[in-house]
């Protein structure tokens, strides 16, 4: 496949113009107060029935290490030895009707923060847990295909190849509000395809609709579009129902944004469900506030869950160092200016500061860096991000915490996307 | 961030909240309610972003959130109140179109994040909120379904 950037989003085109008098409508409308009460959300029944129970640890002697997973993708980061001696579990249960929600394992070390949680379905032989956003449907477990889309009720027009198609499906009013056209449904069960104002008989396929050019089609008495399908995970092989579910948690006061998350299922119908979060420099705090919310969904209803709290101390006093170019900070088009480096028994956390000129051509995604030590070997970073500000790049990466620190670390200058290397610079490590 | 400003950069990447929200919701009129949400939500919590460079994948990031909000209210859920989009799609290149929705949605995201809206590896995983890791073996597993799915046309 060798598309550029246009020919991929050419697969959705450009804005129509009814998203684009939308978007215009709702920014000019942002200056109202009370204007989010003005919009309509798409809705969905809520039904809370909760019920709290705090349930002893079952099961967690099992998983105590599961928390440090986040860190294990890409180039591994490896908690050093005594790291899962920090970790707090069995820290709070929730459940309702359906499911119970237990926040297994967490760990705060100063910067970063970790939670292992676990939801399992209370009828585990009936239910399977599953959110397509997060995990895979594997082919051996899920029924996975397209399924077709119903056309909803009301009018609707679309101009096509063959001429303007029109669609009554069980009412025919178009009322004008405060908030823009609305279609109406009248609940009658008349369903009409017109083509350029005529009437024309609806196919009773897909296959027939897509022949004559025309948009939908009839069966079983229901209209569906003829040229739109979605994909969807339709159930389990095992015929188990599948329950739709979120996840999420946070830290009070924002201290820290939680920013990476993963879910694996589980043979039992449950999930196990892990997030991760790194604030910009070591928090001045003794503990955090955590809050973990979920909820499920059966038969399109949202059930929400308890929300759990809990505080979590810092396991341990980081070390902190800063470093500063041992000899030359210059590479090709780039200059280190400063970086500092944390260090606890989870992680490192690594921060660089540099200039950084971009190549007349190429280079569209910048540089980033490969941190190696003395010996030449790599030392893995993890997640992060960068940012430029007043013409400094800022560069924040969590990385392979050291037992011992190195003197010296080499900082090498890697174009993002291409094997080109700037440079190497040397630095020098001092204990804050 | 005044309204002027955050509408100014809500239009810059209109195109980039268009195709997101078509990349997952098949329904339009979820679209519009969904990048609608976002820029409402955008603009009440703009003050606390706190570097302004991160604007569009702040903004992408809380789209994802909303489309993801009505798939999950819309599962089990039809039928669904819309408008049909086949005149939008007009002069598009529809095998392509069909091959990135026929893909999963843990697929699909990243496929449209990186080749179609041009984001890096390390900021999908932090739009997505999952591992770089996985951002990378997602996308080789969606092209080779892509291809897979682009040579049966």
């Amino acid at each position: 496949m060798s598309m550029n950037r246009n020919d991929w989003q050419n697969a959705f085109g450009r804005p129509d113009d009814e998203f684009r008098l939308h978007l215009r409508q709702t920014l000019d409308g942002l200056e109202e107060k009370d204007m989010k009460k003005r919009y309509k959300i798409s809705t969905v029944l809520i039904a809370a029935v909760i019920m709290v129970a705090m349930l002893a640890g079952a099961g967690i002697a099992a998983s105590r290490l599961g928390v440090f997973r986040l860190l294990e993708y890409a180039d591994p980061i490896v908690p050093l030895q005594g790291a899962e001696e920090l970790v707090a579990t069995n820290l709070g249960t929730s459940e309702n009707e359906y499911a119970i929600l237990t926040v297994e394992e967490a760990v705060f070390d100063g910067q970063g923060v970790l939670v292992k949680c676990r939801m399992t379905p209370k009828d585990n032989e009936g239910y399977v847990l599953f959110d397509d956003f997060m995990q895979d449907a594997s082919e051996d477990d899920y029924i996975r295909q397209s399924v077709p889309v119903k056309v909803p009720q009301g009018e609707q027009t679309s101009e096509t190849e063959k001429g303007v198609q029109t669609v009554i499906n069980g009412g025919e009013r178009v009322s004008e509000t405060e908030e823009g056209a609305q279609l109406i449904a009248d609940g009658g069960d008349v369903q009409k395809l017109l083509l350029d104002g005529e009437e024309i008989e609806i196919p009773s396929s897909r296959e027939e609709a897509l022949e004559k050019g025309l948009i939908v089609y009839r069966m079983d008495s229901e209209l569906y579009y003829a040229d739109f399908e979605e994909f969807q995970v339709l159930g389990r092989k095992d015929g188990r129902e599948l329950m739709g579910y979120d996840l999420s948690s946070s830290v009070q006061d924002n201290l820290i944004f939680m920013d990476m998350s993963d879910a694996q299922g589980q043979e039992d119908g449950g999930v196990i469900w892990w997030d991760s979060g790194v604030a910009d420099n070591v928090l001045d705090v003794d503990e955090i506030r955590m809050r973990v919310s979920a909820k499920v969904y059966i038969d399109g209803e949202e059930i929400p869950l308890d929300e759990i709290s809990f505080t979590l101390p810092k396991s341990e006093e980081e070390r902190r160092y800063v470093f500063t170019p041992a000899g030359d900070a210059f590479g090709e088009r780039f200059e280190i200016l400063n970086g500092s480096m944390v260090c606890t028994k989870v992680r490192g956390y690594l921060k660089i500061d540099y200039r950084y000129q971009q190549a007349e051509a190429g280079e569209e995604m910048g540089i980033d860096f490969r941190i190696y030590d003395a010996d030449g070997q790599r030392i893995n970073t993890g997640s992060g991000s960068c940012h430029e500000e007043n013409g400094v790049y800022h560069w924040n990466m969590e990385m392979q915490s050291f037992a011992e620190i190195p003197e010296t670390i080499f900082l090498e200058a890697k174009v993002i996307g291409e094997d080109k290397t700037l440079g190497r610079v040397e630095c020098k490590l001092i204990e804050e | 961030m005044n309204k002027q400003d955050f509408s100014r950069r809500v239009l810059a990447v209109e195109g980039r909240l268009y195709r997101i929200s078509c990349g997952m919701l098949q329904n339009h009129q979820d679209r519009l309610d969904a990048v609608q949400e976002a820029v409402v939500k955008g603009w009440a919590n703009v003050d606390r972003l706190r570097h302004e460079q991160y604007f569009e994948t702040w903004l992408t990031r809380i789209l994802i959130n909303e489309c993801h909000n009505i798939q999950n209210a819309r599962r089990n859920t039809v039928p669904l109140e819309a408008v049909p989009e086949q005149g939008a799609w007009e002069n598009t290149n529809k095998p392509l179109r069909d091959a990135i929705l026929a893909l999963e949605m843990n697929l699909r995201l990243p496929v449209i994040l990186c080749y179609m809206e041009g984001y890096r590896v390390r900021e999908i995983a932090q739009i997505l909120k999952i591992p770089e890791g996985t951002v990378k073996t997602r996308l080789a597993r969606a092209k080779k379904k892509l291809k897979l799915l682009l040579e049966e046309e």
